[in-house]
């Protein structure tokens, strides 16, 4: 099959499945038609069968008849020749025309006038008669013919002669050695009187003539014909058919067939090329063949024209029906071209396009169906658009990133945060493999968990952290679990889940710190207990010592100077104390000028040389209601920060001013009250700070400083100290024009604060009351026993609770218990409610190393408690035993 | 379309299959076949004429078939050599040659022998265009008229007139004398030839008998030709004639050279004593053979273990000119055949050089032979 052909096959056989309605009407245009023609080539097949049947039977008649006739014709003929011989002229002329000495002679003349005349009388008479001649006995000269030409020749050894000497006989069709032609001649003996042979009388017969019996049809239609054929193939008609068209004469199964003696009929070519039916038959008689054939094309003439009506008939039918057919089709295939309509819509997108159900059968089910799957489909596609909606907003909001990294190492997939947190967009990912991102330090780790992961070790891969190289340069560390997908159609790549961990690292790190810090302070904090319970018994029998009369001038001097050591020695121990913010707060009423005042040591010793300090205190300013050592803390603090903003130096300016905040202002505040407070503002011309560390200046852990330079609980703890004063705190600041932190404390009636009596009297007060003293140190509880008991109290000693509580039930009456906070067994509250329910006059003051978080001091304690750090003098020691014992 | 050419192109069909087949072999398949009808007398008076005839023919096809086939083209094709007896009618050479024609499908024919049988089969040859080659058919009626008829003999023409000669010029014969079959085209023929050379020359025919063929008794004739006195007596006849007539002239008392044309060479040698002393002409003589004949007789006497005569010569050569004819055109086609026959100029026959330039007879000499000793005896070549 040639290409073309094969296409234009292909793109037909498209068309007709392009269309159902096509289909449907081709298929059955097909199916008919091959019906028809089935049906058609059946008919036409019985019909040709009995046509063939007929005709061979007619054709086998008309052969039998054209034999007879022509037996009957020959032997009419060879009657006539013989009756020739009768004709007493033609006898006399003939024998004495053979027997003349000489042809020339004048009798011989004669003669063959006489003949001459004779037998154009009879070739008028007798057209089946060709020719006449008379054969001489001598030499078969011909002596006389009716062709003129023949005369003289010598045919003795011609059949015609051999035989017409001997008796009267046929010479069968024969090709003439003269005329080349079949001739059929009739030879009968000339006789003379005496009833010698003398010569032969041959009557050359006309086999034009005889080919006219044999070509009269009968019954043979048209363009049937009968014809003769002599045994060597030739015509024995030439005029009829033309010699010279068959040169080696004619030749068909059906004359090979007579030729071989047989007789029949059958199918064949004929001679001319010509498909025919034909009766053949062999004469003996005669030596011919006789033919009688049909052309196939006429004999089945009738049974093609059959099977044509046959055709038409079946075609218009088929026409008739296919109109029948398509319009049925189209009501049937309506509602299904209609479904296919919506059908193509909806494969198009359109998910609204509904079929029409027009008909109650199998195909409005079908509409029907297709219009629930529709709507299913646009639900399930909404839902599906809902819920991919919902997972890529959940993934894009979210601040992990989310990675799909191909088996190239190439990024496929990047999620928005990827953007948010790196710099980079999907963009920058794409065709970037995500390894020359991390840190070269990291490089080996990640490739060594993305091989295990393509190798198929681990499925997941967790708790992977790298730094990552930010778009602007800077690292930022990512926590990171990868998971092979390579294998999962829809993703076919490793997933990356990272989330940003340089804050918390950050933080991690800072809590460290802060924990260390911690540690040093919780180290500080014991230390400094122990030591301040040294210091209380270096400081009270330095103190005594001080006080024996009988010392020298020198000696008094040096024990001068080691109440001073211990005194800075109790300093020392109380910053350290205020760094570990062991402290317990006791809020009262300070003048801040002079608190201020007694730090310019500190402060010039905090802040180095390159900066110079400014006070500036404010005249008639009220006292501020805060713990004196917490307050200087948060100077120290402030002053702290400012020097560290001026690393090239400047100026620190210390001010007080007393200050009123409205209500307005404070309602911007929680837990801000309005009214009169004492404003503390500490100003540096250092390098000042930006709005984000402003905002961020007050929050734990938060510093700008290297790290180890400092905790980041400095501005922290100040915050902390003036809200838990009740105070307010504010910044101002510039980059590189400096900042000013003020600080807010209530201010208090203009009362004179007592920290300045304390101060001014540094003589021992006395009392006669009875003291219970718990204090678990030997020394300390002998040197205050002693001490109390020297400034006229009645002292009871106890080293533990239970002897405490024992000697509380025994001694009559208990006015003071000096309990130490930290205790074995049994904290000095505890001890001091006990003591109290037995004597509910009782005082109590509670002395510590420091303050821990258990030692929450009652509400009641300014007027029926107090407390006092260790170390003390003698002096403060007994000062405060006797302001809690005279309050009232 | 005629059923014979059917039959034919489906031949040729068929043996474009097989070369087709074949030449998947790597080699050219054989040729389509070559067939010859072959008429002589087997039959009848002249029936032994007939033997050296095929034998001479079919050496020449053996020749061809023992090469693996005629070459044409390339191509060996197979030759088949059709005999068919033509007795000594004209009737039947002519129902005999319309068979070779129409039924048996040859290309080409041989013969007759007889020219009486000869000038009706060659007109039918003629006329249906098959070629034919006449091999001892000396009459000129054979060729006259026609397209595809050749001979490889001298004509009664020229025999007729060399023998005349020979009577005038070589033995001095004034008074001519003839005794013949004027029912028969050969006889009458060279007769009427010889006769005419005769007078022009100067002789005299004193004596012209006649009789008609299967005639037994010549004596009256043969009284009269006595009483003429002739110098020489010419008997055109053939053989069983002859050795009558011969027979008779001694009963009578003739006694006077015999001239005879070609015809009076005797198949069987027995006979040769009859004609002692007598001159006539031959077509091949094989006392003075050239090359070409001499290995044609060395061939002949292997085959056969006998000598070649004229007739097996001529036949040899009749066929061996068809062969030519065929391998100039390269076909086996009756009508290309025609053609190559028509396109040959000069043949070297083993009886001799044949010069046709455009003419169906060929100018080729006889050789006057005397019969001495039982044995022909070479007298003389007459050449044209």
């Amino acid at each position: 099959m040639s290409m073309p052909f094969r296409s234009v096959a292909r793109s037909l056989a498209r068309f007709f499945q392009s269309s159902l309605l096509i289909r449907i009407v081709s298929s059955f245009f097909l199916l008919s038609t091959v019906i028809v023609a089935f049906l058609t080539v059946f008919g036409f097949s019985f019909l040709a069968r009995s046509a063939r049947g007929r005709l061979i039977d007619q054709l086998e008649a008309i052969a039998a008849i054209k034999v007879t006739t022509l037996n009957t014709w020959v032997d009419e003929q060879r009657r006539h020749a013989v009756s020739f011989m009768v004709i007493p002229d033609l006898r006399r002329g003939a024998a004495s025309l053979c027997s003349a000495a000489a042809w020339q002679s004048a009798a011989a003349e004669q003669a063959h006038a006489r003949l001459d005349r004779i037998f154009s009388l009879l070739l008028a008479e007798f057209p089946e008669v060709h020719a006449i001649s008379v054969l001489s006995a001598e030499g078969g000269r011909v002596v006389f013919s009716t062709q003129a030409s023949q005369e003289g020749r010598y045919r003795l050894l011609d059949s015609e002669f051999t035989e017409g000497m001997r008796a009267t006989s046929i010479q069968s069709v024969h090709p003439s050695p003269i005329s080349l032609e079949p001739t059929m001649s009739i030879s009968t003996p000339v006789r003379d009187s005496d009833g010698r042979t003398v010569g032969v009388l041959v009557v050359s017969l006309n086999l034009d003539s005889m080919d006219r019996i044999i070509q009269e049809r009968t019954g043979l239609g048209s363009t049937g014909e009968a014809y003769l054929v002599d045994r060597y193939s030739t015509f024995v008609s030439g005029s009829r058919f033309g010699r010279v068209n068959y040169p080696r004469g004619v030749h068909s199964a059906g004359i090979d067939a007579a030729l071989r003696g047989q007789s029949g009929s059958a199918s064949y070519v004929n001679y001319a090329g010509v498909p025919v039916i034909g009766s053949y038959r062999w004469i003996p008689q005669q030596d011919l063949a006789l033919l009688v054939e049909v052309p196939q094309s006429d004999a089945l003439q009738p049974a093609a024209r059959h099977a044509l009506l046959l055709v038409g008939i079946g075609l218009s039918l088929v026409m008739a029906l296919a109109f029948g057919v398509y319009f049925l089709a189209r009501r049937l295939a309506e509602p299904i071209l209609a479904i296919q309509q919506a059908a193509m819509k909806v494969s198009a997108g359109d998910l609204s396009a509904t079929a029409p159900v027009v008909t109650r059968d199998e195909v409005g089910d079908l509409a029907e169906a297709f219009n629930r799957m529709t709507s299913r489909v646009r639900d399930l596609y909404q839902e599906l658009e809902q819920r991919e909606e919902h997972f890529r907003s959940l993934i894009e909001s979210s601040m992990d990133m989310v990675v799909v990294i191909g088996a190239d190492g190439v990024c496929g997939f990047a999620s928005p945060s990827l953007e948010r947190v790196l710099g980079y967009t999907a963009a920058d990912m794409a065709a970037r493999p995500l390894l020359s991102l991390v840190h070269p330090q990291d490089l080996e780790k990640c490739r060594t968990a993305l091989a295990r992961l393509a190798a198929g070790r681990d499925s997941i891969v967790t708790g992977l952290t790298g730094r990552i190289q930010h778009k602007d340069g800077s690292w930022h560390t990512l926590e990171a679990s990868a998971r092979n997908l390579l294998d999962h159609p829809a993703i076919r790549g490793y997933v990356v889940n990272a989330r940003d961990i340089s804050e918390r690292v950050q933080l991690e790190d800072k809590l460290a710190q802060a924990q260390k810090m911690e540690a040093v302070g919780r180290l500080a904090g014991g230390v400094a207990h122990d030591f301040n319970n040294l210091l209380t018994v270096v400081l009270g029998y330095s103190d005594e010592l001080a006080a024996c009369a009988g010392l020298d001038e020198e000696a008094r001097a040096n024990v001068a100077e080691i109440g001073k050591a211990a005194s800075r020695a109790a300093d020392l121990t109380q910053q350290l104390l205020a760094y570990s913010r062991k402290q317990v707060l006791q809020p009262r009423l300070i003048d801040l000028n002079a608190l201020l005042a007694g730090m310019t040591g500190m402060l010039a010793r905090l802040i180095g040389e390159d900066v110079r300090v400014v006070m500036r205190p404010a005249a008639d300013l009220r006292p501020a209601r805060a713990d004196p050592s917490q307050i200087v803390q948060v100077v120290m603090n402030l002053a702290a920060n400012a020097r560290d903003a001026m690393p090239r130096g400047g100026t620190l300016v210390i001010e007080t001013a007393p200050a009123f905040l409205d209500e307005e202002y404070c309602s911007r505040f929680p837990d801000l009250a309005p009214g009169k407070y004492v404003m503390l503002s500490v100003s540096d011309t250092g390098t000042g700070m930006d709005e984000d560390v402003r905002r961020q200046l007050f929050e734990p852990f938060f510093t700008t400083k290297d790290v180890g330079k400092g905790t980041g609980l400095g501005l922290a703890t100040v915050y902390g100290i003036v809200r838990q004063s009740g105070g307010h705190i504010t910044v101002d600041s510039e980059v590189g024009r400096g900042s000013t932190f003020r600080v807010f404390l209530p201010a208090a009636g203009p009362e004179t604060p007592a920290q300045a009596a304390q101060h001014s009297d540094a003589s021992r007060a006395r009392g006669a009351e009875t003291i219970l003293v718990l204090e678990d140190e030997e020394p300390v509880r002998r040197m205050i026993a002693n001490l109390l008991e020297r400034s006229g109290y009645t002292v009871h000693a106890a080293a533990r609770p239970p002897e405490a509580l024992r000697k509380a039930e025994e001694i009559p009456r208990v006015d003071l218990l000096v309990t130490d906070v930290v205790l074995p067994g049994m904290n000095g509250r505890e001890v001091a409610e006990i003591v109290r329910r037995r004597c509910p006059a009782a005082r109590v003051l509670f002395i510590s190393g420091y303050a821990s978080g258990a030692m929450d001091l009652p509400g009641d304690l300014s007027r029926e408690a107090g407390f006092l750090m260790k170390p003390f003098t003698p002096a403060v020691l007994t000062r405060k035993v006797r302001e809690i014992l005279d309050r009232r | 379309m005629r059923s014979s050419s059917l039959r034919r192109a489906a031949r040729r069909g068929l043996t474009a299959v097989v070369v087709l087949l074949l030449s998947g072999c790597l080699r050219p398949g054989p040729g389509p076949e070559l067939r010859i009808g072959f008429i002589v007398p087997l039959s009848g008076p002249y029936g032994p004429l007939g033997g050296s005839h095929v034998e001479g023919a079919q050496l020449a096809v053996a020749e061809a078939n023992d090469a693996g086939g005629l070459l044409l083209n390339g191509r060996r094709s197979k030759v088949t050599l059709v005999v068919r007896d033509g007795s000594n009618t004209p009737e039947k050479a002519v129902a005999v040659a319309q068979e070779l024609i129409n039924r048996d499908d040859v290309s080409a024919i041989v013969g007759p022998i007889l020219s009486s049988q000869a000038i009706p089969v060659a007109h039918l040859a003629d006329r249906a265009g098959i070629p034919m080659v006449a091999q001892i058919a000396t009459n000129p009626e054979v060729t006259k008229g026609t397209r595809t008829v050749f001979r490889v003999c001298a004509t009664d023409d020229f025999q007729g007139r060399a023998m005349a000669r020979f009577a005038f010029g070589s033995l001095g014969a004034r008074r001519v004398a003839l005794l013949f079959d004027v029912a028969s085209a050969y006889n009458s023929g060279i007769a009427r030839i010889f006769a005419g050379e005769t007078s022009s020359l100067g002789g005299r025919i004193v004596a012209e008998e006649t009789y008609t063929t299967g005639a037994q008794d010549f004596r009256a004739r043969l009284e009269r030709i006595k009483r003429a006195r002739p110098d020489v007596l010419f008997l055109p006849n053939y053989p069983v004639e002859i050795l009558a007539q011969v027979s008779q002239m001694r009963e009578v008392g003739l006694d006077v050279p015999i001239l005879g044309a070609d015809a009076m060479s005797f198949t069987e040698p027995r006979y040769n004593a009859a004609i002692e002393g007598a001159w006539y002409s031959v077509h091949f003589s094989p006392d003075r053979p050239d090359g070409r004949a001499g290995e044609f007789m060395k061939r002949y006497e292997e085959r056969y273990s006998r000598a070649p005569n004229q007739a097996g010569a001529l036949s040899y050569d009749a066929v061996s000119l068809l062969f030519a004819a065929a391998r100039a055109k390269g076909s086996v086609e009756a009508r290309d055949i025609a053609d190559g026959l028509r396109s040959v100029s000069v043949f070297e026959g083993v009886t001799g050089s044949m010069i046709f330039q455009g003419s169906p007879d060929p100018k080729k000499g006889v050789v006057v032979v005397r019969m001495e000793k039982g044995s022909p005896r070479f007298e003389a070549r007459v050449d044209p």
